[in-house]
């Protein structure tokens, strides 16, 4: 239903609404009526309403009253009002008029002509529908509504300084509800939007784009809050860091504004006009895929699209448990989602210390065969008792919602380094890319693998110590039957092994794998592979040559790019069999760039000498 | 035992429900009432499809304003087919909405979720809590001479607040959150008359757009006094006002938002409370 078709009818008169509203709907327009200001706002909050049909006296405030707030409102102060009042009261309508009313209406009048009245206003509204850009669909583009595009001189808005095209978003904090957005300017940085959603600095906020291309969602932070008055909606400054997504709608909404400006050249504008789809942002989540009993690798790559609908209901999941009595555990708020479950921040009762909850998936926790390794795979990795590894304290089911409390890390993941400094081509880097060869040496020894090495899973708490964490999808290799089959594809797209991928039987060489593809994004600041979906980025693990690492960040040494090549290489067998090597070789690299650099800065020499 | 109300829902609502929880639930079938008070109930169970669009909105609205700002999850059944947008829904007052077309296994799990006991408070919430409880309770007797009751509070597991008006203040400082308060429109007219001392009759929404800043500013600024020299110390924001239910607030990460319910003459309103150390951070 269109905007335009819908009518919001207030008067304190349970009669003449009916009356009104029944003519009105005759004539095909869809009305909501309300008694006075409270339930008006509601209406307007539910329904795209396109005209407001006021009276004078509501049953709560005056109509005026309404409309000073209304005019006070940025989200709401450009739908059209009009007075519609008894014939006594005429002698206001300069004031309505002073207000912003864009008509002033008297009573009794001939039902025909309010039909008429109201159709001649509408039409003087939105007089270019027509003009309404339409895709190949026929539909109307949300990035360009009615009012972006037509020639509304006759509507008070157009006097109004207006240096943008109305761009419209949906915000969200939970990515269940979403709140309209008007996006005031916006910077390679980020966007000035104004929302009822109200926000504290350094908060984050899922903000939901329109484009031809779909629907785009991407993940900014709060930097600043604009109040201006108490009634008008809050301004958001929220900022896109390094967010490849957010540079390409940047471009798109800049040659939205180029395309509308006369003074741009046609050259730019074409430039602009076109620009590629934001990048499959999904990459860097686990996948947990049965093979299915399939053959064909084509198969086995197709389903690993990303699966927006069911990590919708995950979500959903795991947000009924906030604020929820888990057996001993009390689930205080929701951190995110790691592969296979939810992750809370949890406090346990008992032993009175905050603990990390795993929730695992509805999916996974559904099958028995799953229930039983997860059971049988916790109580392993329990017994993992390293200062680099995050413990298991326990594993719980209540009411089949199964889980485990571990080891809490406050502290920022590799990922959140990498934002935050671009690369990690440091000392620093390399000492951890040490500590997690010496951990995964010692889960080797317990012929465990990890299967989802990635910078995500890799966090520096706050005192600085370096601790691999979620275990969650890790494997005890058999040592009585070595060469079992995997029983599906586990990992994350960016830095899955090729061996994960076509079902070979995979051992510790694997993690070696991902671990080099993790250490090639710490010390370039890109991952080894991008592509527009995960099938792409697989298919290059499984066929395609990374560029170098020199290529991508100069400052990068030969010795170090070599060992993370070698480290991903696609034949295991051509890899680093042990992390021994890998330690060793490190180690001495390590003294080389002491030595030569005697303290002097922290940055690795570009060369391997 | 669990009890669960299904308004005006097809036999097939009531079969899946009956089947996926057996007889660890107790379901009721009732026809829509909005007076009903749905305190006893641990969820309630709506469809889509027996009625209009708008009417199932008003009356999801009216089940949530019964439910007086409890902790009462609010369903909502999608037939198959049904197109409709969920965020009208969600701005009524649905906690879920949930399609026919939902793997089963996934709607289990999330009605499962949302039965699970509340969580009691822990004992370091409560030492910042008790100081907002015993704030709130202080300044409505001495702004308006009335007496609120706290009666509960709970963990909401959404940044959403419902009601008619609500005033937010930041927090800021050695802690940081928010603290917003929410009255239904009747008991916000009712409570501003008596701290601006005028009949409910002129309260007007310049009255109450300022009244609840006020007040808000005040149960806070009355609270914080107890934090003076303790690591819950904060600074005050300047009040906002919002209009209108479902909306969002932005409540820090990682951070517990307490909802405390206090009662006024019968009446309910809601404050919450999310308030969380800053934690300098290491090398």
């Amino acid at each position: 239903m269109s905007e335009k078709n819908e009518i919001l009818l207030i008067n304190r008169d349970k009669g003449f609404l009916e009356d009104m509203a029944g003519s009105l709907r005759q004539a095909e327009f869809k009305v909501h009526t309300a008694f006075g200001m409270h339930e008006a706002l509601l209406a307007l909050t539910f329904y795209p309403v396109g005209l407001i049909l006021c009276d004078n006296v509501l049953q709560d405030v005056t109509g005026y009253d309404f409309l000073r707030f209304l005019k006070n409102d940025p989200l709401r102060d450009s739908v059209p009002f009009v007075f519609f009042v008894p014939i006594n009261d005429q002698g206001h309508a300069f004031k309505a008029f002073e207000l912003g009313a864009d008509d002033f209406l008297v009573y009794p009048m001939e039902v025909e002509d309010f039909v008429s009245r109201i159709k001649e206003i509408m039409a003087l509204q939105y007089p270019a529908a027509k003009e309404i850009p339409v895709d190949g669909s026929g539909k109307a583009s949300p990035l360009l509504p009615a009012d972006t595009t037509t020639p509304p001189q006759e509507r008070r808005r157009a006097k109004r300084k207006q240096p943008l095209p109305n761009l419209k978003v949906s915000l969200s904090r939970d990515e269940i509800l979403w709140m309209p957005g008007r996006i005031k300017n916006f910077s390679l940085d980020g966007m000035l939007v104004i929302t009822s959603l109200l926000g504290k600095p350094g908060v984050s906020l899922i903000v939901k784009f329109s484009l031809p291309q779909g629907v785009v969602t991407i993940k900014g932070h709060i930097k600043h809050v604009a109040f201006d008055d108490f009634r008008q909606p809050v301004g958001l400054g929220v900022t896109f860091p390094e967010n490849s997504a957010w540079r390409e709608i940047n471009d798109y909404f800049t040659s939205l504004i180029n395309s509308a400006d006369p003074g741009t050249s046609k050259k730019e504008s074409c430039e602009q006009q076109t620009p590629s789809p934001p990048q499959w942002t999904g990459a860097g989540k686990t996948v947990f895929l049965p093979y299915q009993g399939s053959e064909g690798e084509d198969f086995l790559l197709s389903d690993s699209a990303p699966r927006t609908e069911e990590e919708t209901y995950e979500s959903r999941f795991y947000h009924s448990l906030v604020g929820k009595q888990l057996g001993s555990y009390k689930a205080v708020c929701f951190i995110g989602s790691g592969s296979m479950g939810g992750v809370f921040k949890g406090w346990d009762s008992a032993l009175e210390r905050e603990v990390a909850l795993k929730v695992i998936s509805f999916e996974l926790s559904s099958q028995e065969t799953f229930r039983e390794m997860f059971i049988k795979e916790a109580r392993l990795i329990s017994k993992l008792d390293h200062p680099n590894i995050a413990h298991i304290y326990s594993i719980g089911d209540t009411d089949g919602i199964l889980f485990f409390a571990m080891e809490l890390i406050a502290g920022e993941t590799l990922s959140d380094l990498i934002i935050e400094h671009g690369n990690l081509n440091t000392l620093k880097g390399l000492d951890y890319l040490l500590t997690v060869c010496q951990t995964l040496d010692f889960v080797r020894q317990k012929n465990i693998i990890h299967r989802d090495i990635k910078p995500e899973n890799i966090v520096i708490n706050d005192k600085g110590v370096l601790k691999i964490v979620d275990f969650g999808v890790a494997k005890k290799i058999d040592v009585n039957a070595p060469g079992e089959m995997p029983e599906g594809i586990v990992g994350s797209p960016l830095y899955i092994s090729p061996e994960s991928i076509s079902g070979h039987v995979i051992d510790h060489r694997s993690d070696i794998y991902s671990l080099g593809a993790t250490f090639y994004h710490v010390f370039t600041g890109y991952p080894p592979f991008e592509g527009d979906d995960a099938k792409t980025i697989l298919l290059h693990h499984l066929n395609s040559k990374s560029r170098p690492l020199k290529e991508r960040n100069p400052k990068v040494s030969v010795f170090l790019s070599r060992v993370i090549e070698k480290m991903m290489a696609k034949d295991p067998q051509e890899r680093y069999q042990n992390y021994k090597t890998i330690v060793q070789e490190l180690q001495s690299f390590r003294s080389m760039v002491i030595q030569a650099k005697k303290k002097k800065n922290s940055f690795l020499p570009g060369t391997g000498q | 035992m669990n009890k669960i109300i299904l308004y005006d829902c097809s036999q097939e609502v009531t079969d899946m429900v009956n089947n996926l929880f057996g007889k660890k639930v107790a379901i009721e079938n009732s026809s829509f009432d909005a007076q009903r008070p749905l305190q006893e109930f641990r969820m309630v169970i709506v469809e889509t499809g027996s009625k209009k669009t708008e009417q199932l909105l008003q009356e999801i609205k009216a089940l949530r304003y019964a439910c007086n700002f409890r902790n009462i999850p609010i369903i909502v059944m999608k037939k198959k087919g049904d197109t409709y947008p969920n965020n009208p829904y969600l701005m009524a007052g649905a906690t879920e909405i949930l399609s026919w077309e939902a793997p089963p296994l996934a709607c289990r799990q999330i009605l499962q979720g949302y039965l699970i006991p509340n969580r009691k408070p822990l004992d370091q919430e409560m030492e910042y809590l008790t100081p907002f409880i015993d704030s709130t309770k202080h300044i409505l007797k001495t702004m308006t001479s009335m007496d609120a009751e706290y009666k509960e509070l709970y963990f909401p597991s959404d940044f959403r607040i419902f009601g008619d008006v609500s005033g937010i203040v930041g927090l800021s400082g050695k802690a940081e959150g928010n603290a917003v308060i929410t009255f239904c429109w009747d008991l916000a007219r009712k409570v501003i008359s008596h701290m601006m001392r005028v009949t409910e009759d002129q309260i007007n929404a310049e009255f109450i757009h300022d009244g609840v800043g006020e007040l808000i500013n005040m149960i806070s600024g009355f609270a914080k006094k107890s934090f003076v020299g303790k690591p819950y110390h904060f600074e005050l924001s300047i009040p906002t006002v919002v209009m209108g239910s479902g909306h969002q607030i932005g409540h820090p990460e990682e951070a517990s938002i307490a909802l405390l319910i206090f009662d006024v003459e019968k009446n309910s309103f809601a404050l919450q409370v999310c308030l969380k150390l800053k934690i300098e951070k290491g090398n």
